[in-house]
């Protein structure tokens, strides 16, 4: 799917696409409903929050109620035990000790009662090891010196124990208002339990705190040091709290390292604070839960819609895509397949119509194509020249009448300018026209010569906004006609001013025209409508045999027995079509003989158009036909002869050597092993004899190679005659050690085989008829444009007379005795048979003492299938 | 032939001067063992068999072949030798006047270990004999 086109639309682009759209609408849906639900699992939050802190707030003021009316209620006890110790009748210090303990044992809570003296000093106590004590520097205590009823004090260590204890202390005052002692209650804070304690679920706790900020009771108990009881300094909430004010807060609980939801309530009669709370994550615990259950069925539930939407958008967005591919498929030409109609209504009907209107489209091209190529076919199908270029002179279409006449194939004009094809139409009268009329934007007409063919012909150049036009036709014919017509109308007038003395001489110009008619060699007859002969001349009777007289009245056909070269109905449409017909007959002549003629015939027509007969003149070409044939016949005769000549040479040769080698074989043993046996003469003779045997063999060879030339050749290829040369030379240049100057050469079309053999053979003839200089050799080579190149190999050797020139070529002919210069004989003949097997000449200039000039002409082509000689 | 053991080399060949050359130039060269002819394929194949029948150690070790002869010739006779089983492992030298690419190439095909063409010159001779010893001859 990665080459998928869906995946080809660019990042950016993805929210132009239609899933892109699908995707923003259903976020814009989904946002504002998780935005909603946000915001009411925040309030719920809140809420429950909220009510956790009242809840703890009114624990805190019930608690402060509680400790309220505890304090209220101790005081009372100790009114009730100043006033007894203080009553009128004073009380013996073993009953006030038993008040106290007594008193003591009422209250859980209080872990002494004791009376203090106004002097500060603790005269009696439930407590003994109070006794004696003085607690005048303590707050409380000067708190009532100074007129206070009841105090309760702050949270101090005891002096004995050192736990952290507070008094409930009452002064006791006579009517004149005179301190008579104070009453002491001395509070171990972990001893409230039994008024304060409120079983409360897990994380809750209630607190007192003292007027300086000291923790003075936990509920539940937590361990803490004094001075992790300065709850004032640690909860700066106390502050306000203080000030008299109700707070509620969520405050960071050092101790259990926790949030912790707090209501905190002043107790103002004593100046004192009370606090409820709850670990935040416990109060909250249940509702947090129940919101996180609801909050991932809310994502489940939504993400799922969301997926299931997108599927659904699927359904749209895909027949979009594969509509789109298609609209792009068929911009690029790929008709194929319609439109698959699927998807939602609208869908099916836009990919209905998309495909109609495709169909639409491809029709309109398949007619616009259909009508260009009947254009096309049009053009090529119009007799006259068409062609069109472009603003860059070059041909964008030419027809096929266009192409004949040049005598050029459309590869070889296609796309190239007008000016390399025909370099004769620069500065041309065309060239004049065509520039006339893309300067003028008008039309121009032309007769003139062609530049190609050199004949007349007419030319209409249309200029159009990014071509020209030309349309051409051969008016060559029509410009003779009309030179023909011209001079019949001269001759007409003539005629009719002559009229009255043609009239007087008439019967005897037409007997003189009769004669001339029968003066001709040519047979001239006439026939009619029905085929019959109503003419027949004596050239006529000479060539066939029979008299006018038998010959009038006659079908044409039946008499001479005529065979033509083409069905007869085609010649007839071409009769009535070009009114004349040329071509060659074969008729019988009265005594059977075979006449071949060159017909011509030229249709007569009478004054309305219709063919009342036909003209037919007709030379007798039986001889000439006959010495073609047999030259023909001769020809090929020849040259089987020449091939069986050839083939026989080759078998011959190749056999001879058989019988020679062993002549040397046992020549060669004869002279090993018989030596001693034979005289100086023997000797000798059996010397001459190998030479002779040698010398055979060599003469064999070459005209092996002579008859090989033709009889087995390799198909002609391209091959660069450069190397070739270089390679011939290279086998002297170790050799004989001339200076052998190789200049650039051509590739041509050869027998690469033999083109090493006529090089060889040149270059050896050019070093072995060496002068008296150090030989040279130097092959040089021109090329012309008809693609025929001329090969000169030039020595400075001895040369020789001109009039020899012709004679070397031939087999075994030598200018020199064996003695001075060895060699058969043959090797020029085989260069001429080589050369001329490739439809090349070779010849050769020369001047005794001056060197040899060997000049070879050779076509560059070879053209078609080889023929054998 | 000569010897009870059979020659060590055998020729085909229809020509009689040649045989006498190969003949002669095998001692020449001073090679162990014999040297037999036969004048065609068909008598090739007929010592060839009847040795095979009887004892293998008769077997000639070298085989040399001429392509053109009568009654059967060379190709033929190496296409039939190379098809018998008891006597395709002998080696077979082509010995001819002939220089045809298409002669070379069809023996190679057929199996030939060897294509020569006759020399012009006995020393040649010897020297082709000698090194056929040497290459196929020697233990």
């Amino acid at each position: 799917m990665a080459t998928s086109p869906e995946f080809m639309i660019p990042r950016g682009r993805f929210w132009q696409s239609i899933r892109g759209k699908i995707v923003l609408l259903l976020l814009v849906l989904l946002i504002p409903t998780v935005l909603v639900q946000a915001y009411s699992f925040h309030d719920q939050l809140k809420a429950s929050r909220a009510r956790e802190l009242q809840a703890n707030l009114e624990l805190a003021r019930a608690v402060a109620k509680t400790f309220e009316s505890f304090v209220q209620d101790v005081l009372h006890q100790e009114l009730a035990i100043g006033l007894a110790i203080t009553s009128s009748r004073p009380m013996v210090p073993t009953d006030i000790m038993r008040l106290l303990e007594k008193s003591q044992q009422g209250y859980a809570t209080v872990r002494d009662f004791s009376w203090v003296e106004p002097d500060g000093v603790f005269r009696h106590s439930s407590n003994p090891t109070m006794l004696g004590r003085n607690n005048r520097d303590r707050a409380y205590f000067r708190d009532i010196l100074s007129g206070r009823q009841w105090t309760v004090g702050e949270l101090v260590k005891a002096r004995t124990t050192g736990k952290p204890v507070f008094g409930i202390s009452r002064g006791i005052r006579d009517e004149s208002g005179v301190l008579l002692g104070v009453v002491v209650a001395t509070i171990s804070p972990e001893q409230l339990d039994s008024v304060l304690s409120v079983e409360r679920g897990k994380g809750g706790g209630l607190a007192l705190v003292d007027h300086k900020g000291m923790l003075v009771y936990r509920y539940p108990a937590i361990d803490v040091s004094w001075e992790e009881r300065e709850w004032l300094r640690q909860y700066p909430e106390y502050v306000e709290v203080f000030k008299g004010k109700e707070i509620t807060a969520s405050v960071y609980a050092g101790y259990e390292k926790r949030r912790r939801l707090v209501g905190f309530t002043p107790i103002s009669s004593i100046g004192w604070a009370a606090t409820a709370g709850r670990t935040e994550e416990v109060a909250m615990a249940a509702i947090t839960s129940t919101l996180l259950t609801q909050t991932v069925i809310f994502l489940v539930i939504n993400l799922a819609a969301f997926g299931v939407a997108l599927l659904l958008s699927r359904s749209i967005s895909i027949p979009l895509k594969r509509l789109r591919d298609h609209a792009l498929a068929i911009g690029r030409g790929q008709g194929g397949e319609p439109a698959p109609a699927v998807g939602p209504a609208e869908l099916r009907e836009l990919a209905d119509s998309f495909n109609s209107m495709a169909e639409t489209l491809r029709s309109r091209e398949t007619s616009l194509l259909e009508a260009q190529r009947r254009l096309a076919a049009i053009m090529d199908s119009i007799a006259d020249g068409f062609y069109t270029l472009d603003r860059e002179w070059r041909f964008t279409h030419i027809n096929d009448a266009a192409l004949a006449y040049f005598g050029k194939t459309r590869e070889e004009v296609a796309g190239r300018s007008i000016l390399d094809v025909f370099p004769g139409v620069a500065g041309s009268v065309f060239e004049t026209a065509y520039r006339r009329a893309l300067e003028t934007g008008e039309s121009q007409y032309l007769e003139a010569a062609s530049v190609v063919t050199g004949r007349m012909i007419e030319i209409f150049v249309y200029p159009g906004p990014e071509h020209l036009t030309a349309l051409f036709r051969d008016i060559s014919e029509r410009k003779w006609m009309e030179e023909e017509l011209r001079r019949s109308r001269d001759e007409l007038e003539r005629r009719v001013l002559e009229r009255t003395a043609e009239l007087v001489n008439a019967n005897k110009q037409l007997g003189e025209k009769a004669a001339l008619l029968d003066l001709a060699h040519d047979a001239i007859l006439v026939r009619d409508a029905d085929e019959k002969l109503v003419f027949w001349n004596r050239g006529a009777e000479e060539t066939y045999g029979w008299s006018e007289s038998q010959a009038l009245g006659k079908p044409v056909r039946e008499l001479l027995g005529t065979r033509f070269p083409l069905p007869w109905e085609e010649i007839k449409a071409t009769l009535l079509k070009e009114d004349g017909w040329e071509g060659e007959l074969v008729h019988t002549a009265e005594d059977g003989r075979r006449v071949v003629v060159n017909s011509r015939w030229a249709l007569q027509r009478d004054g309305s158009g219709r063919p009342v007969g036909t003209l037919e003149i007709n030379r007798d070409i039986t001889g000439r036909k006959k010495a073609e044939d047999e030259l023909k016949a001769y020809a090929e005769r020849l040259a089987l002869i020449n091939q069986e000549l050839e083939e026989f040479a080759f078998v011959a040769s190749h056999d001879l050597q058989e019988p020679l080698r062993k002549i040397k074989t046992y020549g060669d043993l004869l002279q090993n092993r018989c030596a001693p046996c034979l005289d100086d003469a023997g000797l000798d003779f059996l010397e001459r004899m190998l030479r002779s045997a040698d010398r055979m063999r060599r003469l064999l060879n070459d005209l092996l190679q002579y008859s090989r030339v033709a009889a087995k050749q390799e198909p002609f290829k391209e091959i660069q005659l450069g190397e070739v040369v270089r390679e011939a030379a290279n086998v002297f240049e170790q050799r004989a050690g001339g200076l052998i100057e190789i200049r650039k050469l051509p590739t041509i079309e050869a027998d690469e085989s033999q083109m090493l053999r006529l090089f060889q053979n040149l270059i050896g003839n050019a070093l072995k008829f060496r002068g008296a200089a150090s030989p040279r050799v130097r092959i040089s080579a021109k090329c012309d444009h008809k693609g025929e190149c001329e090969i000169h190999v030039e020595d400075n050797g001895i040369g020789f007379e001109q009039h020899y020139a012709e004679r070397i070529f031939k087999p075994f002919q030598r200018l020199h005795g064996r003695d001075e210069y060895e060699g058969t004989g043959m090797g020029l003949a085989i260069c001429r048979k080589i050369v001329e097997r490739h439809g090349g000449n070779i010849r050769v200039e020369s001047e005794p003492g001056k060197g040899s000039t060997f000049i070879i002409r050779l076509p560059v082509r070879q053209h078609g299938p080889e023929e054998r000689h | 032939m000569r010897g009870k053991d059979g020659p060590a080399v055998l020729m085909a060949d229809d020509d009689v001067e040649d045989c006498m050359l190969a003949t002669e130039a095998f001692e020449a060269s001073g090679a162990a063992g014999a040297f037999s002819c036969v004048k065609d394929g068909l008598e090739l194949l007929e010592v060839l068999s009847e040795r095979a029948g009887s004892v293998a150690e008769e077997l000639p070790r070298l085989i040399l072949l001429d392509l053109n002869m009568p009654r059967k010739d060379g190709r033929e006779a190496l296409v039939e030798i190379k098809a018998e089983p008891a006597l395709k492992h002998i080696p077979i030298v082509i010995l001819t006047t002939s220089r045809e690419g298409r002669d070379m190439t069809f023996t190679r095909e057929a199996g030939a270990n060897s294509f020569i063409t006759k020399p012009d010159t006995f020393d040649e001779w010897v020297q082709i004999m000698k090194s056929l010893a040497q290459r196929w001859l020697a233990e």
